[in-house]
């Protein structure tokens, strides 16, 4: 059997007394674009931290490409191939837009062209020279996803990319995702905009209590029984 | 004038200054020669925390024991084996360079602030053995260093050493103004920024803060070894915690995200310790570190970004009135 592009077995992270993921096992074999929904601390963040190497389970391991990341350094798994954008947006406010782009590891490589090009891909051409507090906020969303993209990783945990943004930037920032997957780079979508995260999602996970509670196509987990009583609701199902 | 032709000009007034101040610190009463050569001595020494504390933002509080391993190395190596002078400031650099390396791997594999606590520790620790030890003389030191010499030509007064080290500071601002420029100067900043977000980046925010704790101890150890051959003497109040502080406030007060940092803020603090002693009630020390309370805290409040932040905050505010 080929590795997966990511696989966690028997993932289980605490802290103090509160279990965040409770022996979490799952796989994914293929590319596209994976959403993680659940109700807050339903463990979602926890799993991206894991995975990114900011935080060490206490029993568990992480593979990407069959390649084992558990306990090593989050710059080790970033070169990997595995990057993230984070929830609360982390830009580096005294470099400009275009050194958000030349600073990650080895990224300079590919030179200022590739580093243009990718902000012209995110829409941010022009900007180069700015600093991120010029930028408006869903700009600055598209610069961080831009930066996670510049090492051309094999796989972008996105942790709450639409929060804050208004219906319009959310839609182009929906395409743009659509646009890496179709380019060969799997995302992983935590976000709690359900109707967003069915509309663009290959597969769907739901976390409950750090466990999982529904994985599937987006009409499965839509129509799971389980997962609307437990977190989606009517209403939600039915945008 | 462009943003591209700033540093340029900013070199040539720094050169222009350094080649006045014998002349002007000669005639002008207060200054003298003496007092030059201790303010560029403490701007080389400086200048190592701007990519440290200015860019990567990590705070030692134990430069005076990278200061004292230069100083001791070139006196030990001078006065006990008689090794030239100049071998014993490279002796000292290498020594100061591998103990921060060494103390680096173990302080920057956790996150946080360990740095300060850490080298608070290092410096007393250094400063007791230097204090115990029969090599560096205990708490009388070692006197009869022989001074430096160029072509032949021994450095025994004050001009001529000031040359040296007017010299030595224009090419270490230059080396550090390069290292800022460059990627490890970018990855120095985004890890200063943000460590996370860097992390995920894939810098290696540990390697980086230690490449930078390297570049502050070396420098230290070249002002406390030139400071060791001017003065031809050393001992143990080289490594006071004070001495420490002195280089923080300095970076703070003149800039501590820029290379010109360090020599305004050299300037600024030595002028400072100069006016208040045997002016302010109490012991020297303590009119000195009441001074330097006063001016932190100015500072802090007026000009976060230091004296060298000054032109950039001007054009901010003259923008603004427009």
């Amino acid at each position: 059997m080929s590795p997966a592009v990511f696989e966690v077995q028997d993932l289980t992270v605490r802290f103090g007394g509160v279990t965040a993921l409770d022996g979490l096992s799952l796989r994914h074999d293929s590319g596209g674009v994976v959403g993680l929904i659940g109700a807050n601390g339903a463990g979602k963040t926890t799993f991206v931290n894991v995975l990114s190497g900011v935080v060490r389970p206490a029993r568990g391991r992480a593979f990407l490409d069959g390649r084992d990341l558990t306990g090593l350094a989050a710059h080790k798994i970033a070169r990997a191939g595995l990057t993230r954008t984070f929830q609360n947006l982390r830009l580096f406010g005294s470099l400009t837009v275009l050194d958000h782009l030349l600073v990650p590891y080895g990224a300079r490589n590919h030179g200022r062209q590739r580093a243009l090009a990718l902000l012209a891909e995110v829409g941010l051409a022009g900007t180069e020279s700015r600093r991120p507090a010029e930028l408006a906020y869903g700009e600055q969303r598209r610069l961080e996803l831009a930066r996670a993209l510049a090492l051309d990783p094999r796989i972008v945990l996105l942790d709450e990319p639409l929060a804050g943004l208004a219906g319009s930037e959310s839609d182009e920032l929906l395409s743009l995702f659509g646009r890496l997957r179709d380019g060969g780079t799997t995302l992983l979508l935590i976000e709690h905009d359900v109707p967003s995260v069915l509309r663009i999602s290959d597969r769907v996970l739901v976390l409950d209590r750090g466990r999982l509670l529904a994985d599937g196509t987006p009409a499965e987990v839509a129509s799971d029984p389980e997962v609307r009583q437990a977190y989606l609701g009517d209403d939600d199902v039915r945008d | 004038m462009t943003a591209r032709f700033r540093p340029v000009a900013g070199y040539m007034v720094f050169v222009a200054v350094l080649l006045t101040v014998p002349a002007v610190f000669t005639r002008v009463p207060f200054y003298t020669l003496s007092t030059a050569v201790l303010m560029v001595l403490l701007a080389i020494g400086a200048l190592g925390l701007v990519p440290l504390t200015g860019l990567a933002r990590q705070v030692s509080i134990g430069q005076a024991a990278f200061y004292g391993i230069g100083g001791y190395t070139s006196a030990v190596l001078t006065v006990r084996y008689h090794v030239d002078p100049w071998w014993g400031l490279l002796a000292g650099v290498v020594l100061a360079a591998a103990v921060a390396w060494s103390l680096g791997a173990v302080i920057f594999r956790a996150q946080g602030h360990y740095l300060s606590l850490a080298t608070l520790a290092f410096g007393l620790a250094v400063a007791a053995l230097v204090n115990e030890l029969p090599v560096t003389g205990r708490n009388a030191g070692i006197s009869g260093l022989p001074p430096l010499r160029i072509l032949g030509a021994s450095l025994t007064t004050d001009l001529p050493f000031y040359w040296l080290c007017a010299g030595l500071l224009l090419v270490a601002t230059v080396a550090v103004h390069l290292l800022l420029r460059s990627p490890v100067g970018s990855a120095l900043t985004a890890a200063g920024d943000s460590p996370i977000a860097a992390a995920a980046a894939g810098i290696d925010i540990s390697a980086l803060r230690r490449t930078a704790f390297v570049v502050s101890a070396v420098l230290a150890s070249v002002a406390g070894s030139g400071y060791a051959h001017w003065f031809r003497y050393v001992d143990p109040s080289m490594l006071g915690l004070l001495n420490s502080v002195q280089l923080l406030i300095i970076i703070t007060v003149g800039g501590r995200e820029s290379v010109w940092g360090a020599p305004l803020g050299a300037f600024t603090v030595v002028t400072l310790a100069e006016v208040v002693r045997g002016r302010l009630p109490g012991s020297e020390a303590g009119a000195e570190l009441t001074a330097y309370g006063v001016v932190l805290v100015l500072s802090l409040l007026l000009l976060p970004r230091g004296l060298a932040g000054l032109p950039a905050a001007l054009r901010r505010r003259a923008r603004g009135a427009r």
